[in-house]
């Protein structure tokens, strides 16, 4: 039984890691981040193309967001530092049903707006075929019903912001057997594979692309990525995970939190270190994204960069 | 976002729960650290701002001369608002969290009520009281809002510094007496003592957690919110939810409140004498 009472801090997770980080920086580039109205660099020339977050004005380029301005090419552009997650064919990500409307089910992704997940593109319960009538959509509820968590891909982005997802394949669907951890978006990057699995831990993360982190007890797969136990979201109540990996799989849980509290991108191996870092240290699991242990993995974090620039420098 | 959560996530939860381990690695009698701020509003005699998990709750205390209620001339008066930000939870959408905030507003009057040393508010008896306002406000619901509350409100009371008054008696018997107010820096503190906070138990399953989060309380079949004074004196209790609570387990759960709430106020007073000291520090 405890309790603490401290004072707050306001951004005490931001001065942490930024003064931890405080001797590798090189200097920003001026150029690289602009508040509204600033001009942004073209380089001295004519051929650019003004992209999301700019204007032009008399000759010169000029932001109208606050951000860092990202170069593609020709196409300049300003992306704020703490938008909200833009959608990509492709993307994994985890999202909550929040309706269902007719042949489809709405679904909350912490974007701009809800993604759509049409009934023809959810595999059914079993690998059944679909009969395209209407006892199936009334049977909707029996698939995803609302508050449900499930892992999709973007299939498509319309041109109007609509998102269009797919559970087409058996690794993805409803989520059961876990806890969701919310980051922010742009914490979570691209990667080659967004499903992992902490092997020695016996713990599954999906990190969605939407920011949307799923930390449950590993559960076995098929050749096919499905799960073996649930046999494509049966609905059956899953047996509890035994102690020791549930208490593991709420380390991982709170070290996906403290890398969010520091800023840190959220990748399979800083997952590993935050979590290495809090046995190594003996930290209680409650304890792990509070102020004491942040401030260590703030320091692990800068000494690994270091380490990192100073290859880097010998390699030269 | 958190109100409706999936029956898989509530199965977790509840399965973790007896395990003993919970979502942010809680055992279950461990509460979340409370992260005060003091002084956050200026015009107030008293604010502060409490932070709990992702619950966040400011109250502000305001004091008045009014006259006394005519049924009872020799007590100040006492009185709380709860106001929800409609932001705070998804319940709270448009006017949805009015009933909500009468509730937990009533809860707390009634705890200060009968924990304040009203006598001491009187300033002129049978003419003139202090009326202590309480103004609570709920910016967001992370769960445990009414502990959140009673906890902010306990600081900001002890912070609280009646303003100095005297008082000129006039000459003839007929005469209103003068009423000057003085600096709110020489002011006279409250008696907070004696002011409760407020614990909350949930059951979960057939095991208890105190201090629930926000994904925890729809897991929970009935909630026990228990105002516990110091030295463990049971205030006052309220339910919420519609599932019954066993003897067996109504004994637990009183047992981890009583427990839990000296230490809270022990830890609380330990904070405001420490902040107060490095306050007078800096002036000194």
């Amino acid at each position: 039984m405890s309790v603490t009472v401290r004072a707050y801090e306001h951004g005490a997770g931001t001065a942490l890691i930024r003064d931890a980080l405080k001797p590798l920086s090189r200097g920003a580039h001026a150029s690289a981040y602009v508040a509204v109205g600033d001009v942004i660099d073209t380089d001295d020339s004519d051929v650019f193309l003004k992209g999301h977050g700019t204007q032009v004005i008399g000759d010169r380029l000029v932001a109208t967001q606050c951000g860092a301005v990202t170069r593609t090419d020709k196409l300049i552009s300003v992306r704020p530092p703490r938008e909200r997650y833009v959608a990509r064919a492709g993307d994994v990500v985890v999202g909550r049903i929040v309706e269902i409307a007719g042949k489809r089910w709405k679904v909350d992704l912490q974007s701009q707006q809800q993604g759509s997940l049409l009934l023809s593109a959810v595999h059914l319960p079993g690998g059944v075929q679909r009969r395209r009538n209407a006892e199936d959509e009334l049977a909707m509820r029996s698939v995803f019903r609302e508050g449900d968590l499930v892992s999709a891909e973007v299939q498509q982005v319309y041109h109007d912001g609509g998102v269009h997802l797919h559970t087409r394949s058996l690794k993805f669907g409803k989520l059961e057997q876990g806890q969701l951890v919310v980051v922010h978006p742009g914490l979570v990057k691209r990667q080659r594979s967004h499903f992992i699995s902490f092997e020695p831990l016996g713990v599954d993360a999906i990190l969605g692309l939407n920011g949307l982190i799923w930390v449950g007890p590993h559960l076995p797969r098929g050749e096919d990525g499905a799960p073996a136990a649930a046999g494509g979201g049966g609905g059956a109540a899953a047996a509890a995970p035994e102690r020791e990996v549930r208490e593991r799989a709420v380390r991982v849980a709170a070290a996906v939190r403290a890398l969010a509290a520091l800023h840190l991108q959220v990748f399979p191996s800083s997952i590993t270190e935050a979590y290495q870092l809090s046995l190594e240290k003996g930290v209680a699991i409650k304890d792990v994204p509070q102020p004491a242990f942040l401030k260590l993995l703030a320091e692990h974090e800068a000494a690994r960069r270091h380490n990192v620039m100073a290859a880097e420098a010998g390699g030269f | 976002m958190q109100a409706d959560i999936s029956d898989a996530e509530k199965l977790y939860i509840a399965q973790g729960v007896a395990q003993g381990v919970r979502n942010d690695g809680r055992g279950c009698h461990d509460a979340r650290p409370l992260e005060l701020e003091l002084g956050v509003v200026a015009q107030a005699n008293g604010s502060a701002r409490l932070h709990v998990g992702a619950t966040d709750v400011m109250v502000g205390v305001k004091v008045s001369l009014v006259s006394p209620d005519a049924a009872e001339p020799a007590k100040g008066q006492v009185f709380a608002t709860v106001e929800c930000s409609s932001c705070a939870s998804p319940e709270f959408k448009g006017r949805g969290g009015e009933d909500w905030g009468i509730d937990m507003a009533a809860a707390l009057q009634s705890a200060l009520q009968s924990s304040l040393d009203l006598g001491s508010l009187v300033v002129l008896a049978g003419k003139t009281v202090w009326a202590v306002h309480l103004d609570c406000l709920v910016l967001n619901d992370g769960g445990g809002v009414l502990g959140a509350l009673s906890v902010a409100a306990r600081a900001a009371l002890a912070v609280t510094r009646l303003p100095k008054v005297e008082v000129t008696m006039g000459e003839g018997d007929d005469d209103e007496p003068e009423i000057e107010l003085g600096d709110d820096s020489e002011g006279t503190p409250m008696g907070v003592t004696r002011v409760p906070v407020i614990v909350s138990v949930a059951q979960i399953g057939s095991r208890c957690v105190v201090d629930p989060s926000a994904e925890e309380e729809p897991c929970a079949s009935a909630v026990l919110h228990f105002a516990v004074g110091p030295g463990g004196r049971l205030g006052a209790a309220t339910k919420t939810g519609a599932g019954g609570i066993p003897q067996p387990a109504l004994l637990e759960m009183l047992e981890a409140a009583q427990q839990l709430g000296p230490k809270v106020l022990r830890e609380l007073d330990g904070f405001l004498a420490a902040s107060a000291a490095a306050a007078s520090a800096r002036a000194a």
